[in-house]
């Protein structure tokens, strides 16, 4: 995953789903797709998808 | 047929479904079936044939039916509302007219207590809005910070509901002009009541209401119930996405953050109110995720918020009444891994008077549910006091229990399920059905008899039999054990499904079931919601149908498909089954569809109007139950 988020270079930042409102929080990362906490948006694999409507990335906004 | 491979037949038919759906009502065509012609061997009662199972701009239904057109955003609800100008939209003019996002529908016959099917009320939920499809110069991106005061109250007076006077003329529906019933409860400006053991505790008290008991506004109402003396339960659901503010800085971190409160909303609505920023308002959000019960038949009726019911996100809120009066409500918390809610009521109706039950659903028993291998499954109080629910927990009281009603359920011991969703019980047999949506983050190690599937993408559908139930049998819904079984899993059969085995010959797959009705012969009409699956799935949203007992049980055919990127709410069958209402909403929502460049315009297709959520009736050409 690279070089973990950090408050200082802002990609501690939360991005949420516009299809549904779910919010993800680097802080704590999507444990069941496996994606460690302070693993920031843009880090995140490009097939990543919203765990709770299915969205893709580009439905995330910050 | 599935594919069509002549390009003159494509566009002959876009012309006629452009043609008809500039006339509102769109016909079924000819030789769309992707089933095989009727015959002796399709083990389903149900004989329609099915109309092409593909994505589309516009809305298509069963050979031999008409959908019509019959209410949309925008059009006048409250008898002063002023004509829709989509380009001058107003908070004012919102706050009066039809909302975004019809969910739930629910048909009250008139008179009350008949069984009217030509005349009478329909309830319609406003579930939230799609601002960059409702003003122009949006994108899906942008809009948080561009949206003004007054387009984000606009998007405020959309949410909530709309009661409309309907009748049938012939084979068509009008709303009838300048009702006395015809209102808006918008989240601007409309008063709620709360009620029962948490209303007026600390925890829901703010600065604009010190007393804990008046609440502006409801949100995020998906689906919802009917009860028993003719009033309507609506459902708030995702009220979390509205809040922002750092739920750290609050005293109700645990809450905030269980309830899926992180500091971040998509929405604006916290920059001009304070009452959506957590930290300046704490206990706004313990304010919403309740049922809400009003009376439509009586316009002035204040809407209340049943605490007694618990506070969670509710996808609906659906009645059974039991042998000796009490009444039974089943609810489902849709998010993944949340769990199944029954409330039996303390006292029975009083049938005599529908007005005596006015505080019914404040006194009874909230229970959530535990499923066990065995094929059983366990309903588990939470009752202040019993067990874990006690100080020692932080459950002051049983106010704590239903405020905190997901942590309570925690410690009980119930099933983290995949996103229930509605929660319905067919009257028909007496067996509850559960619409398990999806739960793509389900692990292998986390998979249990009635959630067997992980990464479960296409979700699955249980059915419940309470002790006593069967043909013709209600049964004993306040039993504290049922059994259990799943009635399919869906998806296509590379995913596992489990549909009767013809349902790839006769049949169509599903996807994402989410609410449900059954007509009088029992057989159960599931619409799906894909969300934006739909496109990768590439089948689309609509209503479903199938047996459920009988050889052709789990037979499922697609009935109704809903234009592009829209999904389907809001079955309501007419007593006599021969219309059925249902919400398109959400058309064109996409990430790249906009007010200015919509993936679809339906249903008006003019050029200078975005797309627009609809109420549509559908109804048979030849004047018979809705799918004979
Ligand atoms: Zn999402």
């Amino acid at each position: 995953m690279g070089q973990p988020a950090t408050e200082a270079d802002g990609s501690l930042a939360l991005w949420v789903c516009n299809r549904c409102g779910w919010v993800y929080a680097p802080a704590e990362g999507d444990p069941t797709r496996r994606i460690p906490p302070l693993t920031a948006f843009e880090r995140l694999p490009p097939d990543w998808s919203c765990p709770s409507c299915g969205a893709d990335r580009d439905y995330f906004f910050h | 047929m599935r594919r069509l491979d002549s390009t003159e037949i494509v566009l002959s038919r876009r012309q006629i479904l452009a043609a008809s759906a500039a006339a509102g009502a769109v016909a079924a065509l000819p030789g769309q079936a992707s089933a095989a012609k009727e015959g002796a061997s399709d083990p389903s009662s149900l004989a329609f044939r099915q109309p092409e199972h593909t994505i589309a701009d516009t809305h298509r239904v069963a050979a031999g039916h008409q959908a019509q057109v019959l209410i949309r955003w925008g059009d006048g609800v409250a008898v002063d509302a002023p004509a829709f100008d989509v380009f001058a939209q107003s908070a004012a003019a919102q706050d009066r007219q039809f909302g975004y996002n019809n969910d739930f529908v629910a048909f009250m016959p008139l008179p009350v207590g008949s069984l009217a099917s030509e005349h009478g009320l329909l309830c319609v939920n406003h579930e939230y809005t799609n601002a960059e499809l409702m003003f122009p110069g949006l994108t899906l991106k942008d809009k948080t910070e561009k949206l003004c005061r007054e387009q984000v109250d606009v998007e405020i007076a959309a949410h909530g509901h709309s009661v409309i006077e309907v009748r049938k003329n012939g084979q068509s529906w009008q709303v009838v002009a300048a009702s006395p019933f015809a209102r808006r409860l918008s989240a601007l400006t409309t008063e709620f009541q709360m009620s029962g053991p948490a209303a007026g505790h600390d925890r829901l008290k703010t600065k604009a209401d010190p007393s804990g008991r008046t609440v502006i506004g409801t949100l995020n109402n998906c689906a919802g119930g009917v009860t028993p003396w003719g009033t309507v339960l609506i459902a708030e659901e995702n009220f979390d996405t509205y809040f922002s503010g750092d739920p750290k800085k609050t005293p109700e971190s645990v809450n905030h953050i269980r309830l899926g409160i992180k500091g971040k909303s998509r929405y604006a609505w916290s920059r001009f109110h304070d009452r959506f920023d957590i930290e300046k308002e704490p206990n706004e959000p313990n304010r919403f995720g309740w049922v809400v019960e009003f009376d439509p038949y009586d316009p002035t009726s204040v809407p209340v918020k049943r605490t007694a019911l618990g506070r969670f996100k509710h996808e609906a809120a659906t009645c059974v009444t039991l042998a000796d009066g009490r009444v039974v409500v089943y609810s489902g918390d849709d998010e993944m891994f949340e769990y199944l809610y029954r409330f039996v009521s303390r006292d029975p109706i009083d049938r005599k008077n529908r007005r005596a039950n006015v505080g019914l659903l404040d006194h009874g028993t909230l229970s959530v549910a535990r499923f066990d291998k065995d094929g059983t499954m366990t309903w588990l109080p939470l009752v202040w006091g019993q067990g874990k629910l006690t100080a020692a927990n932080g459950f002051a009281s049983q106010a704590d229990v239903l405020i905190d009603a997901r942590r309570a359920a925690d410690l009980v011991g119930a099933t983290p399920m995949d996103r229930p969703e509605d929660v319905e019980t067919n009257p028909a047999n007496g067996r509850v059905y559960v619409m398990l949506t999806n739960n793509s983050q389900r692990k292998p190690e986390q998979v249990n008899g009635a959630n067997p599937r992980a990464d479960n993408r296409h979700g699955h559908v249980l059915e419940l039999t309470p002790p006593g139930a069967g043909k013709g049998r209600i049964g004993r819904h306040d039993a504290e054990r049922f059994r259990w079984e799943i009635l399919f899993l869906a998806g296509q059969r590379a995913d596992g499904a489990t549909y009767h085995p013809a349902t790839d010959k006769y049949g169509a797959w599903l996807s994402a079931p989410d609410n449900c009705t059954f007509d009088n012969r029992g057989r159960l009409w599931i619409s799906t919601d894909q969300g934006s699956n739909q496109r990768k799935n590439a089948i689309p949203d609509g209503m479903y149908a199938c047996d459920v007992d009988g050889p052709g049980r789990s037979l499922v055919k697609f009935f109704y498909g809903v234009p592009r990127d829209a999904e389907m709410c809001g079955p309501a069958f007419t007593p006599d089954n021969r219309t059925l209402f249902v919400a398109v909403q959400h058309p064109g929502e996409d990430k790249d569809s906009t007010f200015d460049r919509p993936s679809t315009r339906w249903p008006d297709f003019r050029p200078d109007l975005p797309p627009r959520p609809a109420i549509v009736a559908i109804t048979k050409d030849d004047g018979g139950p809705v799918g004979s």
